[in-house]
């Protein structure tokens, strides 16, 4: 897989290793319910500035990694970031139009959408479904957005986006 | 999904996996492992010398009940040789290291250190230093991840200490509460009673504590009432846990479990229906 603008493969696969890192963290276990999705939020990041040499492929390992890594059943993780990838993809030239709240409302909407059909999935083999904490995670995600964003902003890039899109 | 679900074809790489994910689990624990050792290295000598005090006390106490409990097994022996019953048979413990939770927090497993290098296999018990903590689900080499009893899929045979009714105890996906299911109204269970294992299916040894009544809610237009439990085993701390690897666990969990719970070993009745 050669990078089109300049990603290089482990710079990659290195956000993706310490995505997974930070999914185990141990946490206290009053925040841990609101651990925020990291893996979509690198699904999202990826896809947006390279959708190159990230999509798919890189959604569906990063999910069944973080499957494998979770226990319980193989592949819902997977098949949830893939959907998150696949919107992305589809409305990647006009995210990146978009002011910030609304990429945070967009954060949001597909953390959300990834976590309904992982709860949906694993409730398969039983598992009770979680009340209103299910959308924590997702919605630490959104305000975890702004950084990765401006920290992105702030280096310049932004510009190679709307070029690359 | 479907292979691992519904047809188990996954069986012998799931162990595997649950191996290579230790690194992960390792370097992950690395800060809180830190923070732990300088707060080691750096505690005041009064800290020190008051815990050392406390744990002393501890210890004398126990063993004056270590005492006791010699004479008492003694005892328990000879009376079960009057009545011609087969002995208790010794547990073989194992001592061993959470060493990872699962972040998934619909899904109540944590990582331990041993696997099948140490004897750990699928369905032995694992208690803690206060009661029981759950059972081992998957076992790699050298790790082995173990179902908490307070998982939505966990369930325990289980008495009351007090009189010896027996009930079922279901984890509900929360850490600190267990339920109690199909206790009838009339039932003898008040809050405050500690319930304990019963060895009924074959799975849990009897006569560890599972969990201590907290509330029973009678509603007249329910059949059964709502009995709450708190968890005797300090799930959300415990550090150390002792698995039980002697007796030989029972029929693997994918036998008796009925098709689609592979991952997920009920120790209760088949006919219960999942909540």
């Amino acid at each position: 897989m050669r990078p089109r603008s300049g990603v290089s493969p482990f710079t990659l696969w290195g956000s993706v290793v310490l995505a997974l890192l930070l999914v185990v963290m141990p946490l206290p276990a009053w925040v841990a319910p609101a651990r925020p999705d990291w893996l979509s939020l690198l699904v999202f990041y990826w896809v947006l500035r390279d959708s190159g040499s990230a999509g798919f492929g890189l959604a569906w390992i990063a999910g069944l990694a973080a499957d494998a890594l979770c226990g319980g059943l193989l592949g819902p993780r997977a098949l949830a970031l893939s959907v998150v990838a696949y919107v992305v993809v589809v409305l990647r030239a006009r995210i990146l139009h978009h002011s910030l709240p609304q990429q945070m409302l967009t954060v949001f909407a597909l953390s959300a959408l990834a976590q309904l059909l992982l709860r949906w999935a694993q409730g398969f083999t039983g598992h009770a479904q979680m009340g209103a904490g299910l959308f924590m995670g997702s919605l630490t995600a959104a305000f975890c957005w702004p950084l990765i964003g401006m920290w992105v902003g702030a280096r310049g890039r932004m510009e190679n986006w709307h070029g690359s899109a | 999904m479907l292979a691992d679900s519904r047809l188990g074809l996954l069986g012998p790489g799931r162990a595997l996996l649950s191996d290579i994910s230790v690194p992960f689990y390792w370097v992950s624990s690395l800060p809180g492992r830190m923070a732990g050792w300088l707060g080691e290295t750096f505690a005041s000598r009064e800290d020190l010398a008051a815990e050392n005090r406390a744990l002393r006390a501890e210890a004398l106490v126990l063993r004056a009940r270590a005492q006791r409990l010699a004479a008492l097994s003694a005892e328990n022996l000879r009376l079960r040789e009057l009545l011609n019953s087969t002995a208790l048979l010794e547990e073989n413990v194992l001592v061993s290291e959470i060493i990872g939770i699962s972040p998934d927090p619909g899904l109540q497993v944590a990582v331990i250190d041993k696997g099948r290098s140490s004897g750990v296999l699928p369905g032995q018990a694992v208690i803690d230093a206060s009661g029981l903590f759950g059972q081992v689900i998957e076992s790699g080499i050298v790790s082995s991840r173990v179902l908490l009893v307070s998982d939505s899929t966990h369930a325990v045979p289980a008495q009351v200490l007090r009189n010896g009714v027996r009930v079922v105890v279901e984890g509900n996906g929360r850490i600190d509460s267990l339920d109690v299911d199909y206790v009838a109204p009339t039932m003898d269970v008040r809050p405050g009673d500690l319930l304990v294992s019963s060895g009924l299916g074959q799975r849990f040894p009897g006569g560890y504590p599972v969990g201590v009544v907290e509330s029973v809610t009678n509603d007249p237009g329910e059949p059964f009432s709502v009995v709450v439990a708190r968890p005797s085993a300090q799930l959300d701390r415990s550090r150390h846990v002792l698995v039980l690897t002697d007796p030989a666990p029972g029929p693997d969990p994918r036998v008796l479990a009925p098709a689609g719970a592979a991952a997920d070993p009920v120790a209760a009745p088949a006919s219960e229906p999942a909540p």
